[in-house]
């Protein structure tokens, strides 16, 4: 028998449950409450779904709720989703369509939030898919489909999506990897960015509405403005047009206004950081696709740069960085593949080694050659292959670099300058002149 | 063909089963919400259950009962997702939150709309300050810790204001349902 004072006890434990980690005795007394006590577990019971109403209901703008009619037969549409899991569950083993399909029939009269936005580009490698979680459901989504208040879009790597707003020029991108959601909050725009990397143009908002967009530790406010958000060890923001209101959740109490051309990282104990920057993009002064000696006849394609280990084919791209104005803080290789083979399954280890700039190519790929980066795992035909390179590796003047490819990986094709897409060195230089800190 | 379709036995049981599944979704959002105290972990945790009950809905013997499955299949997405946590382990065991299954009818509709909507007119009636807590806590999803690093106060502080806002608004939804104004 519980007393009074047990039960007052029992039911503070079970608040508390909610809202902290118990100690290993509190998670001992409340699961003795819960085996014994039918009115603990009712009580327990009831905590639990006024908390997950609570996530719910700021997750779901209730004034922008539509109801969809039931509708009276499921089963065509569940071949459907069996057979996109099957394709799915085949080539990713995780994304996949379950209820609402934006344009499919909608099973269950559950409101669903208004849309905010529409998906105007999207990429991703066969058998991957991007997806939306909301309120319990999930969809894949396409070119097209509508995001909706409350989504939560997940990437698989590789992916590039475009998202536009409603009515108005305000345009998301997101990478690979990334997980982001999307709410209108009384008209006001949040994005939650939880992982990955987002590039944003925000058309004028309305003063009292400004557009949030938030991480772990920080959180921008904007009015109308161009500028790049990273999440990982601290949130950078690198704002290219406008300003940016940043402020962080852990460290220094204050607000910063990031003008554009200025990048700031939250970090969590460390003070403020506001530096002024510039972006450089580069296109290579020459690109080719080189043999070794005595490996079998290629004939170029100036369209193309191809890596293929069977026939010792590697490309060759020669960047001229000029003089470096300061710090580089962030440095991309980004290559567009065109064509591949896909013997392999589509993967290979693709590598990037940084080359003397003075180096004798007469006798063949010379030595020494240092490796700066590596991509490992699936590659698509329009898919962007992005090489981080570490900037200690890029100094002023002329940046040679050689791309390979592993034995047992497929040939790739690569756009060269005269192809489609060029490739591009994208600099991200902290300036020296006009830099200060906070 | 109109007027001449067939019905393949596989998609009727498939549709059998995710009917009966989302007939106990409701109770199973509890009981994983209850586990994970996390909202977007239990959305993915649901989807994952779903996965599983739809592509292995041909192997599923249609003469047993299915909430058991629908509930294994929950049991051991729960336990993987706290394998991938890390340190963080379950405060109560999940044998004893299974118990409390039938109490998460609590989580079914058609009361839980109304109390949505009651819980919504009451959030409005806050005051400015719990309000800015109660958002920093559940629309960024921020911990008591970080929220007191924000608003520069005691996580103590911030513990006491939570439960007391929390308390505020059970009232308020409860008098509003009484009513019949929410």
């Amino acid at each position: 028998m519980i007393t009074d004072a047990e039960r007052t006890h029992l039911d503070a434990l079970a608040q508390e449950y909610f809202l902290r980690e118990l100690t290993p005795e509190e998670g001992v007394a409340l699961e003795k409450g819960l085996s014994s006590d039918p009115a603990l577990r009712e009580h327990f019971a009831r905590l639990s779904r006024d908390e997950w109403l609570l996530h719910r209901i700021h997750r779901v703008n209730l004034d922008n709720l539509v109801s969809f009619k039931p509708r009276p037969r499921i089963a065509a549409r569940w071949v459907g989703v069996a057979a996109s899991l099957v394709l799915l569950l085949g080539g990713v083993g995780g994304f996949l369509l379950m209820r609402a399909s934006e344009d499919s029939p909608v099973v269950a009269s559950e409101p669903a939030a208004a849309s905010v936005a529409m998906v105007t580009e999207l990429f991703v490698l066969p058998g991957d898919a991007v997806t939306a979680v909301n309120g319990g459901e999930v969809r894949v989504i396409e070119a097209g489909s509508k995001v909706r208040s409350g989504d939560r879009i997940v990437t698989p790597p590789s992916t590039r999506l475009s998202l536009h707003y409603e009515r108005e020029a305000t345009t998301l991108r997101l990478g690979g990897s990334a997980i982001v959601e999307l709410s209108d909050q009384a008209g006001a725009k949040h994005v939650r960015l939880w992982k990955g990397r987002l590039v944003a143009q925000v058309d004028t908002q309305p003063p009292s509405k400004p557009m949030r967009i938030s991480t772990d530790d920080a959180e921008a406010v904007v009015l109308g403005t161009a500028f790049e958000l990273q999440t990982g060890e601290a949130t950078r923001l690198a704002v290219t047009r406008g300003k940016v209101q940043f402020s962080s959740v852990e460290g220094p109490d204050q607000v910063l206004v990031v003008e554009g051309g200025h990048m700031a990282e939250a970090f969590k104990e460390d003070a403020w950081q506001v530096e002024p920057f510039q972006i450089t993009r580069l296109r290579p002064v020459s690109d080719t696709t080189v043999n070794q000696p005595g490996s079998p006849e290629h004939t170029a394609d100036e369209h193309f740069i191809v890596v293929d280990p069977a026939r010792e084919l590697m490309g060759l791209m020669t960047f001229n960085v000029g003089r470096i104005p300061g710090e580089i803080r962030e440095a991309k290789l980004r290559l567009r593949v065109m064509q591949m083979d896909t013997e392999h399954g589509g993967e290979g280890d693709v590598r990037l080694f940084r080359m003397p700039p003075d180096a004798d190519w007469s006798t063949g790929v010379p030595a020494p050659r240092t490796e700066i980066s590596h991509h490992k795992g699936r590659v698509g035909a329009g898919m962007d292959l992005e090489f981080n390179i570490p900037p200690d590796e890029i100094g002023d003047g002329t940046f040679p670099l050689l791309l390979t490819l592993d034995q047992d990986g497929n040939d790739f094709w690569f756009s060269s300058s005269e192809g489609a897409i060029a490739p591009e060195l994208m600099l991200k230089i902290v300036l020296n002149e006009g830099g200060h800190d906070r | 063909m109109i007027g001449n379709e067939t019905v393949d036995p596989a998609n009727t049981q498939l549709e059998a089963l995710m009917r009966q599944y989302y007939a106990a979704q409701d109770r199973l959002r509890g009981y994983v919400f209850s586990a994970t105290r996390d909202y977007h972990a239990t959305e993915d945790i649901l989807q994952e259950v779903a996965i599983a009950v739809a592509t292995q809905a041909s192997s599923f013997d249609p003469e047993r009962p299915a909430q058991p499955w629908f509930i294994g299949i929950a049991r051991n997405q729960l336990l993987r997702w706290f394998r991938e946590q890390g340190g963080r382990g379950l405060a109560v065991s999940i044998d004893v939150l299974e118990g409390c299954l039938p109490e998460y009818a609590a989580f079914s509709e058609p009361a839980l709309s109304s109390r949505q909507v009651a819980l919504k007119r009451c959030l409005g009636r806050l005051p400015g300050g719990q309000r800015r807590i109660i958002r920093l806590r559940y629309e960024d999803g921020l911990n008591c810790n970080q929220i007191a690093s924000r608003v520069n106060r005691s996580i103590q502080s911030i513990y006491a204001t939570l439960k007391r806002v929390k308390r505020a608004l059970k009232e308020c939804i409860e008098a509003r349902i009484m009513q019949g104004e929410a």
